[in-house]
C-alpha cells in the first residue's frame, strides 16, 4: 500500500465512528508519528534545506509549525497551519515534506526542509497527521476530566522538603478544583519517584531534581518541569524543558555581593567572601571591594581584619566551623550574609547584622510565617498556583510545549501575594532573590535541596 | 552591460536580493567570539569577503536553517577559487542576554560548525548596547528577538560592494554573492 493510499484509509478511518480506536492502524504507528512530529524521535535521514543538511536537533516539525500545527511566524518568515481539514488534504503532509510543494503543485517557501522519509516514517506521519491539533490527540497525563502532574521525590533521605512541596501543590490544586478545575478538568498531584514514573504525568511541578537521568528524560519525553524548585548552579536556558521558579545560585550570589559592598561601606568593615562553591568568578566586576577566598580552612586564610564583614557561599558544616574560628574569643563580625538555601551557622553575636539571601521574594517567607507552615509548603503552593494559571492560559487543547510557554509568559502574575513572577524570554527563573533579616531559625530552608 | 549592472544581475539569481544596497556603516566595536575572546568587528571586515547572518541560540525555527546553510557554504569555500580577499562567514547574535560565548559554542556544536578565523566562520556576541549598534547598522535590529528579519549581507569592503537578501539564501546563493562581491 502506498503511503498516499494509507493516508486516505486513515482519514476515512478517523471520520468513521465504526472505526474503533483507529481500526487497523497500530497505536505504535500513531505514537511514532507523534514522536517524529515533536522531535522525540529523530528522522532516519537528515532533511535538506536550501542545499544544506539540517541536523536532527533542528528537524522536528513542531519547531516551526507549533504544538497544535497552527503554524507561526518569525520575522518575515511564516510557517503555515498544517492541520488537516478534509480528506482531500490527507496527503498534504507527505507531498509538502518530501516534494516541497502543495497539493496544487505550487512550490513551498525555500525555508521548508525537504525530508527524506523512509516508508515507515511516511506511514507513521500519515497515521498521526489527522490527530494533530484535534481534540482526539492524546496527551500523556491528560484525560477529558483530569490532568495529572507529578512532584518528583526520588531520594527518601530528603523526602521532607518534597513531602511539604506536594502538600503545597495539593493545596493550590484543591483551590482550583473547588472552582471547577481548569477548562473542565480537575488537577491531581502525585508523587513520582523515578524518571520512568515521571513519564506517566503531563508535567512535573515544584520539583527538586538534579538527576542527570531525569534531565535527559525531560527532553526525550516532552516532559516539562514547571516551576521547579531546584537551585541550579548555573542559569538554565530560557528555552529548555525546565522552568525554575527559584533563582540560580549565581543570581543569589550577585545580590549578596551588592549587599556586601553596600553594607560594608556603611559599616566601615573589610568585606570578605568565602566562596568554596566557586559560584563567583575571580574576575567578576561585581566583587568590587570584596576579597574572595575559595577555601574555608581557617589556616589558609590571612589574618582577619579587625572589622570583618563576611559573605558565605559555603555549605554546612564546614562553613559553621570557619565562622566559629573567625569569631572566636571576643571577636565578632559586624555583618554576616549567607545564602538561606545553603544553610548557615548562626554562631554570631547579637551585635552582628545577619542577612539571608532568600531564593524567593521575602513575601514568600512572610506567607509561610503567617500560615504557620514550612516555607516548602508555601513554595509548593506558589508552584501549584503558577501551574494552574499557566494551564488556564493554555486553552483546552493541552500540549506540554504550550503549557511551558504560557508559564514563561506569567511575568507580573503573583502566585503568592506580594511575590510577582519575573519570567521573561531573557530571564529563565521565575522569581528574583531577596534579602531578609529575619533570624535564621525562623526560616524553613535549612536543608539544602 | 556595465560591470556593476552585470554583478547585480548575476547576484539576482537570489530572488530577494537587494543588489548594491547602501554599504553598512559598521561601528568600530569589540565583540566576543565563542571562546570569549575580544574581536574588533571592523578589523574582520577590512580585507575580507564576508557573509553575515543574524541568529540567536534559542531560536528553533529559522536560525537553524540559516546556520545549516553557512555550514554547507563553509564546506564549499574551495569553489570560490583563489580570491584576493579571504572569505569569512559571520553569525552575529541578536540575543546578547542569552547568548554567552559558551551558548554560541554549544549552538555551533549542534551543527558541527568549525569556528575560527582560520576556518572562515565566526559566531559573535557582545553586550546588548554594542550588538544593538551593530545589528542596526545592518538593518537587522528589531524590538522582539523573534521578529528579527531573516537577512543576509554579503560584502567586500575593499571593493565597496555589498548585497543583502531577505528570506533564506541557499549555499549556492551565498557563494554566488561572495564571488560577485569580491570580483
Amino acid at each position: 500500500m502506498t503511503p498516499f493510499r494509507l493516508i486516505a484509509l486513515l482519514w476515512a478511518c478517523a471520520m468513521t465512528a465504526a472505526c474503533n480506536a483507529w481500526g487497523q492502524v497500530p497505536a505504535s504507528l500513531v505514537e511514532q508519528g507523534r514522536a517524529l512530529y515533536f522531535g522525540t524521535q529523530k528522522f532516519s535521514k537528515s532533511p535538506h534545506i536550501a542545499g544544506a543538511s539540517l541536523p536532527a536537533s533542528a528537524s522536528a516539525c513542531v519547531n516551526c509549525h507549533g504544538a497544535l500545527g497552527a503554524g507561526g511566524r518569525e520575522g518575515v518568515q511564516a510557517a503555515p497551519d498544517i492541520t488537516l481539514r478534509t480528506a482531500a488534504e490527507s496527503n498534504r503532509w507527505l507531498v509538502a515534506a518530501m516534494q516541497g510543494k502543495t497539493l496544487k503543485d505550487r512550490p513551498l517557501n525555500t525555508s521548508m526542509p525537504r525530508y527524506r522519509l523512509s516508508p515507515e516514517e511516511q506511514a507513521a506521519l500519515a497515521a498521526y497527521a489527522p490527530l494533530l491539533g484535534s481534540a482526539a490527540d492524546t496527551v500523556r497525563g491528560v484525560t477529558s476530566n483530569e490532568v495529572v502532574l507529578g512532584v518528583y521525590m526520588p531520594d527518601t533521605a530528603k523526602a521532607q522538603p518534597s513531602t511539604d512541596i506536594l502538600a503545597g501543590v495539593t493545596l493550590a490544586f484543591a483551590r482550583a478544583n473547588a472552582q471547577g478545575g481548569v477548562h473542565g478538568r480537575k488537577l491531581r498531584a502525585i508523587a513520582v519517584h523515578s524518571p520512568e514514573e515521571a513519564r506517566s504525568v503531563f508535567a512535573l511541578v515544584g520539583s527538586l531534581h538534579q538527576d542527570p537521568a531525569l534531565e535527559e528524560s525531560l527532553t526525550a519525553s516532552r516532559l516539562p518541569s514547571m516551576a521547579a524548585l531546584t537551585l541550579s548552579m548555573e542559569g538554565v536556558k530560557a528555552s529548555g524543558w525546565t522552568a525554575p521558579l527559584l533563582p540560580s545560585l549565581q543570581e543569589q550570589a550577585q545580590l549578596m555581593l551588592r549587599a556586601l559592598n553596600a553594607r560594608s561601606a556603611e559599616l566601615g568593615c573589610t568585606p570578605w567572601l568565602i566562596d568554596t562553591l566557586q559560584v563567583v568568578s575571580a574576575q567578576d566586576p561585581a566583587l568590587g571591594a570584596v576579597q574572595r577566598f575559595t577555601s574555608n580552612e581557617p589556616a589558609s586564610l590571612p589574618s582577619r581584619p579587625a572589622r570583618l564583614c563576611l559573605g558565605m557561599l559555603s555549605t554546612q558544616p564546614r562553613s559553621a566551623k570557619l565562622l566559629e574560628a573567625l569569631t572566636s574569643g571576643d571577636q565578632s563580625v559586624p555583618l554576616l550574609i549567607s545564602l538561606a538555601a545553603l544553610g548557615i551557622a548562626t554562631a554570631h553575636s547579637s551585635s552582628t547584622v545577619h542577612l539571608h539571601v532568600l531564593p524567593a521574594p521575602s513575601a514568600v517567607a512572610a506567607h509561610a510565617d503567617a500560615a504557620g507552615q514550612s516555607m516548602w509548603v508555601s513554595l509548593g503552593q506558589a508552584a501549584g498556583n503558577a501551574v494552574v494559571e499557566a494551564l488556564a492560559r493554555s486553552g483546552s487543547r493541552l500540549q506540554p510545549e504550550i503549557a511551558l510557554a504560557k508559564l514563561r509568559e506569567l511575568s507580573g502574575y503573583a502566585p503568592l501575594d506580594g511575590a510577582p513572577l519575573v519570567w521573561s524570554r531573557t530571564h529563565a527563573h521565575g522569581w528574583p532573590p531577596s534579602i531578609w533579616t529575619v533570624p535564621a531559625q525562623l526560616i524553613g530552608l535549612r536543608q539544602s535541596p | 552591460m556595465k560591470r556593476r549592472s552585470f554583478l547585480a544581475a548575476s547576484a539576482c539569481a537570489v530572488s530577494s536580493v537587494l543588489a548594491q544596497p547602501k554599504a553598512p556603516v559598521v561601528p568600530d566595536v569589540s565583540l566576543l567570539d565563542e571562546q570569549g575572546r575580544s574581536v574588533r568587528l571592523r578589523s574582520l571586515l577590512v580585507d575580507r569577503t564576508v557573509a553575515i547572518n543574524f541568529i540567536y541560540t534559542g531560536c528553533s525555527s529559522f536560525c537553524p536553517p540559516q546556520t545549516a546553510v553557512f555550514r554547507a557554504t563553509q564546506e564549499r569555500f574551495a569553489e570560490l577559487g583563489k580570491v584576493a580577499h579571504a572569505p569569512l562567514l559571520l553569525s552575529l547574535s541578536i540575543d546578547p542576554l542569552n547568548d554567552s560565548p559558551k551558548a554560541l559554542a554549544q549552538y555551533a556544536a549542534r551543527f558541527d560548525a568549525k569556528l575560527g578565523l582560520a576556518q572562515g566562520w565566526m559566531m559573535l556576541t557582545g553586550d546588548p548596547a554594542t550588538l544593538e549598534r551593530t545589528t542596526r547598522a545592518f538593518g537587522a535590529s528589531s524590538a522582539r528577538v523573534d521578529d528579527h528579519p531573516v537577512q543576509l549581507w554579503v560584502g567586500c569592503a575593499p571593493k565597496s560592494r555589498w548585497f543583502s537578501t531577505t528570506g533564506l539564501a541557499s549555499a549556492d546563493d551565498v557563494l554566488r554573492l561572495m564571488k560577485a562581491a569580491a570580483a
